[in-house]
């Protein structure tokens, strides 16, 4: 019996990933945890489409599944395409608990950057497309907006997109070589994805395509080693729509499509994806251990600057010495700017979205006062009703600002206080204590004198998040949409008129304008009042937890400088001979992340196999 | 026609130049010597820098600006060194090696700047090209290598070797950055939408200089490769214009405003290289089964690979002089109407490049502004020299001769330039129709176009610009922020020069 290559591969990388992960659990046993965890849990292949803005991925995407318009261009959010017995469409919204479900006509305005949303609502965190297309019956296809554009939150989208995904479809196009943004967002996004499918896009367009991709194959060979073989697929969206609708009355021939959809590229693309869907496991696998490759070699990064603090030579040393002074001014600096940049933000936030509860309010009041003096009998008595409803549209729309602010607040706090990768953490405390703070259900907080006026609720998480997510149906996993990046006040503000109000108005006012307009004016200030206090708790609470997180971001980079000092130290205490010694282990361990890195490089150059090679 | 009418000199720049002349009378030969410099350029035409990322199309523009094909713009192309294009008797092309020293080429055999340039490239600052061409004549261009190229690595660096980050080399010796870092306008060219490093690149030509930074004052940018836009020979000017507009508000703080055009369209039809033979090729293509067009046009390899009445060879030609686009465009309108003259043809190809329009945008955003920003220019470079300097006569020479033009009433232009260039930087912040307001005094020399009120009498231009003057003052003192106010004031003092000016009929 001979033993089919798959299955040998299959062993090597089930072993590899194995022997990492105890690796990894030495040292992170939270991300070995996940990528255990999620090596486990049972899912269908996803590959996931990256790329830079305007390079064709989401008309790729409509190739390859074979409908056209099926997904629209210029995606401000992902899309998840999977197998449905029919076609449907769901937007999880992130102030509604379930997801909505959307005619394919609505599809431009909920998902693209340009579109436009029905008033007050949100943009969806995630848009779920379900198609019979037999490719989707193989895997999982997630468009992305893709990096570069002016929105940066959309690249991190993109990236947190890509860190679930079991292949991915980079994509380029033919009109120029891969530019740095480009490479940049590849690494980034292929750190936890071993295999990654090349498309050159557009080839129909541009004579010189076969150039360009020359070229980028040469700027990968030197600027990325681990992609040199991999294999360019050259395709044209343009050309496989054209075969599969040719215009009638040109007399063209069924030869004719034959020819423009074998120089569109895309069946050849497809099979590529789906050879790598056909061998999910090992993909799984080989995605593990290319994490923890990732994670080994920021630890041997660590490792050498440890050695070099060791360096027995007395220049490194004090050289060592002077960075780290540096560092701790820089440190203390950092922590007097935050909490000044703090102060400032939250409170700007908080008057301006004061201010915008004013001039809302203001305006309900002027319409309604007009109304009610325009209007008679039947337009009085509904006069509550209508209170109501133009209360919900201004919670509606104070909670898309509320967001709004806090979104921005913690942008420009944790810009000052931390890196990039730091800020992504944070979020996640911020969000934490803030869900924390914002759990407690509906509750009734104003009630005027006579037990009317406002009622204000505080939903849970999942009525922002969208409950179907929460509950993990999305391929990519619940941390993909929460941890978007995006930072959501615990709660949207939800507003509206008490019982106690409608009965008051029926009591006291009947068909008196006069009355009508002193209860409008009572109801309404009440609004305010209760609007003025719920802000300014939001705020507070901001406040505390983005001060909670500062602070522990804070206190790990002193404790990380006190080690560093203490390592620093110890070394200069030394003599020469023991400070070599102390080095000589410190090589040693390095050498042996060294040897482990190489291990992992070598299943990890058989599995390159897995996807498409030259 | 088609020539860039930018003047060169105006008032302005008349007195800084005899300032100029004045101080290196006066100064140690050292400081004479740089401030004569300056003074030289002033006499130069107008110097547009064309910046953008790599493949963006800005070989491609150059070419279609001074209608010839002179800088290579082929597929595995790019532009490796800064290229100053610049008007002279003699076509020549001198490489600028870093120490300053020259060499001499010549163009090559089709008349294009050579490939090798018999100099290392790491050794090149710039190449200096003369062209007698009359469309440089009042305008000088500065061709800059790609922005986010991926840079140097392995064959690749042959070709992609660029000064990365920066559109102009950073490392260029002292002479070579005051020659190319001092370009008084940027066009900066990209494809179907504008990108963060795009932003960032325009940002990054602000810090050249320090009084005349890049603005909607002094910037434009150039949306090419429109015909990318839309697939095969669809007409891509109705996605186009909505998407320049849509991008010329976003990028309304940088630059005056964004152009669609066609680059390699406006080039060959600007360079004239459509020949009878290219038109008469198209006329065979146009008529062939329409079964037989579509799938021919559909893209460029079955453009070159199916069978066809025009040769291989020379359906390459026509792909690399008009695109895939131009061809089935041309091939489209030769089948409406077989009778269209080859003229005629080339006029409607001419029109889809777009050219016009950005020739057009170009004479009304510089042109009058050149003076303004040629004698700023000059100004920032006098007041670099005087920090640089070390004798405290000269000091003290060049500071005097600073402040004293920047006192007279005719320079507060360069003020409200800078205090254009705080507010589109973000720096301070000015309600929008003040905003408005200020742009239209930096960019504007006729006062109905500063008052927006065309067509409007003196009486009637007075008393506005009183009243303008009174409500930027009434802000200043009334509403504004300290540093809301430095702007304010500039603003009112502007006003109330403009009104002095009419008075006086001038």
């Amino acid at each position: 019996v001979t033993t089919p290559p798959d299955a040998a591969l299959a062993r090597m990388l089930a072993a590899a990933a194995d022997r990492s992960l105890a690796w990894l659990r030495a040292t992170d046993p939270d991300l070995a945890g996940d990528l255990d965890g999620w090596r486990r849990a049972p899912h269908r292949p996803a590959v996931v489409v990256v790329g830079e803005t305007g390079r064709g991925k989401s008309s790729l995407i409509n190739a390859l599944v074979g409908v056209p318009d099926l997904v629209p261009a210029a995606t401000a959010t992902y899309v998840e395409l999977r197998h449905g017995a029919r076609a449907a469409a769901r937007a999880y919204l992130p102030d509604r608990p379930d997801p909505v479900p959307l005619e394919p006509a609505d599809m431009r305005d909920w998902a693209t950057v340009g579109g436009r949303l029905p008033d007050g609502a949100r943009r969806p965190r995630h848009i779920e497309v379900e198609h019979p297309a037999p490719l989707l019956a193989d895997l999982t296809l997630v468009d992305t907006p893709g990096a570069g554009g002016l929105d940066p939150a959309l690249a991190e989208v993109s990236l947190d997109a890509a860190a679930r995904a079991s292949a991915l479809l980079f994509v380029a196009d033919a009109a120029a070589p891969l530019s740095r943004p480009e490479f940049d967002f590849l690494r980034a996004a292929s750190d936890r994805v071993d295999v990654v499918v090349f498309a050159l896009t557009k080839v129909d367009a541009y004579p010189g395509w076969r150039t360009i991709l020359a070229d980028n194959r040469a700027l990968l060979a030197a600027r990325a080693p681990r992609f040199a073989a991999a294999g360019w697929l050259p395709v044209s969206a343009h050309l496989a729509a054209l075969a599969a609708a040719l215009p009638a009355g040109t007399g063209t021939t069924d030869a004719d499509a034959a020819e423009l959809a074998r120089a569109a590229g895309v069946a050849d693309l497809r099979r590529a994806l789906r050879d790598v869907a056909g061998r999910a496991e090992l993909v799984t696998h080989a995605n593990v251990v290319r994490a923890v490759r990732s994670e080994l070699a920021r630890l041997e990064h660590a490792a050498s600057d440890r050695i070099r603090a060791h360096d027995p030579d007395p220049g490194a040393l004090s050289a060592a010495r002077r960075a780290r002074a540096d560092r701790a001014a820089a440190h203390r600096a950092a922590a007097r700017r935050w909490t000044l940049t703090l102060r400032t933000e939250v409170e700007r936030a908080r008057l301006e979205l004061a201010a915008r509860v004013r001039t809302e309010l203001g305006t309900v009041q002027e319409e309604l006062l007009d109304r009610i003096d325009r209007g008679r009998g039947a337009a009085l008595t509904a006069l509550p009703e209508e209170v109501d409803r133009h209360l919900h549209a201004v919670s509606v729309r104070l909670s898309r600002d509320l967001a709004a602010a806090f979104d921005a607040v913690a942008d420009r706090a944790l810009a000052t206080a931390a890196g990039p990768d730091e800020a992504r953490r944070l979020r996640g405390e911020v969000h934490a204590t803030l869900r924390d703070r914002g759990a407690g259900g509906d509750r009734r907080l104003r009630t005027g004198p006579d037990d009317v006026m406002v009622a204000l609720s505080a939903g849970e998480l999942a009525y922002l998040a969208g409950r179907g997510v929460v509950a993990g149906a999305s391929a990519l996993g619940a941390g993909a949409v929460i941890g978007a990046g995006l930072l959501v006040p615990a709660a949207g503000i939800g507003l509206g008129l008490a019982a106690g109000a409608f009965a008051l108005y029926h009591r006291r006012v009947a068909a008196d304008r006069q009355q009508a307009r002193l209860w409008l004016r009572e109801v309404l200030a009440e609004a305010r009042a209760a609007l003025g206090e719920e802000i300014a708790r939001r705020f507070t609470d901001l406040h505390h937890a983005l001060t909670l997180a500062l602070d522990a971001a804070a206190e790990r980079r002193q404790r990380r400088l006190d080690g560093d000092r203490a390592e620093i130290d110890r070394a200069a205490a030394e003599d020469a001979a023991r400070r070599a010694a102390r080095r000589a282990e410190q090589v040693r361990e390095r050498e042996i992340l060294r040897g482990r890195l190489a291990q992992l490089d070598e299943v990890l150059a058989r599995a390159a196999a897995l996807g498409p090679i030259r | 026609v088609g020539r860039l009418t930018v003047p060169t000199a105006g008032p302005l720049s008349a007195r800084i130049a005899a300032l100029c002349d004045r101080i290196a009378a006066q100064a140690t030969p050292a400081v004479g010597a740089r401030v004569r410099r300056v003074r030289r350029r002033l006499d130069e035409p107008l110097r547009v820098a064309i910046a953008g990322r790599l493949k963006a199309g800005k070989s491609t523009l150059v070419n279609a600006l001074i209608g010839r094909r002179v800088a290579p713009t082929d597929a595995g192309e790019c532009t490796r060194v800064v290229t100053q294009l610049r008007h002279g008797d003699l076509d020549r092309v001198e490489v600028v090696r870093r120490d300053g020293s020259r060499a001499s080429l010549p163009l090559d055999g089709s008349g294009m700047i050579p490939r090798r340039l018999g100099v290392p490239a790491a050794e090149v600052a710039f190449l200096d090209v003369t062209l007698a061409s009359d469309r440089l004549r009042d305008l000088t261009v500065v061709d800059t290598p790609g922005l986010a190229s991926t840079g140097a690595a392995g064959a690749v660096a042959e070709r992609y070797l660029t000064a990365e980050g920066a559109p102009l080399d950073a490392d260029l010796d002292a002479d070579s950055a005051g020659a190319l870092a001092a370009a008084e306008a940027i066009v900066y060219v990209f494809t179907q939408s504008v990108r963060a490093d795009d932003v960032a690149a325009l940002a990054a030509f602000r810090a050249v200089s320090t009084r005349l930074a890049s603005g909607p004052v002094n910037s434009l940018a150039l949306f090419s490769k429109v015909d990318k836009l839309v697939t095969g020979a669809a007409d891509p000017w109705p996605v186009a214009e909505p998407l320049a507009a849509e991008q010329a508000g976003l990028l309304r703080r940088v630059v005056a405003d964004v152009v669609p055009v066609n680059g390699l369209l406006a080039e060959t039809t600007e360079a004239g290289r459509l020949t009878a033979d290219d038109c008469a090729a198209l006329r065979a293509l146009a008529g062939l089964s329409p079964a037989g067009q579509l799938v021919l046009l559909a893209s460029a390899d079955l453009f070159l690979s199916r069978d066809c009445p025009v040769p291989r060879e020379h359906r390459e030609l026509l792909l690399a002089k008009l695109d895939l686009f131009g061809v089935g465009y041309a091939v489209s309108a030769l089948a409406a109407d077989p009778g269209l003259s080859s003229g005629g043809l080339v006029r409607l190809l001419a029109t889809a490049g777009g050219l016009g329009r950005v020739r057009r945008t170009i004479d009304r955003t510089f042109r009058s502004r050149a003076d303004a920003l040629k004698a700023g220019r000059a100004v920032s470079e006098l007041e670099r020299i005087a920090a640089r300097t070390e004798p405290p006569a000269d000091h003290a020479l060049l500071r005097d001769a600073v402040e004293s033009v920047l006192r007279e009433p005719a320079y507060h232009r360069l003020r409200v330039l800078e205090a254009t260039h705080l507010v589109s930087t973000g720096a301070v912040e000015l309600p929008e129709v003040m905003e408005r307001e200020l742009t239209r005094l930096a960019a504007a020399a006729d006062p109905a176009a500063v008052l927006d009120l065309p067509g409007a009498s003196t009486d009637q231009l007075v008393a506005a610009a009183t009243m303008s003057a009174t409500r930027w003052r009434t802000f200043a003192v009334a509403e504004a922020a300290p540093a809301q106010a430095r702007v304010a004031m500039v603003g009112h003092r502007a006003f109330q020069l403009l009104a002095q000016r009419l008075r006086a009929g001038l």
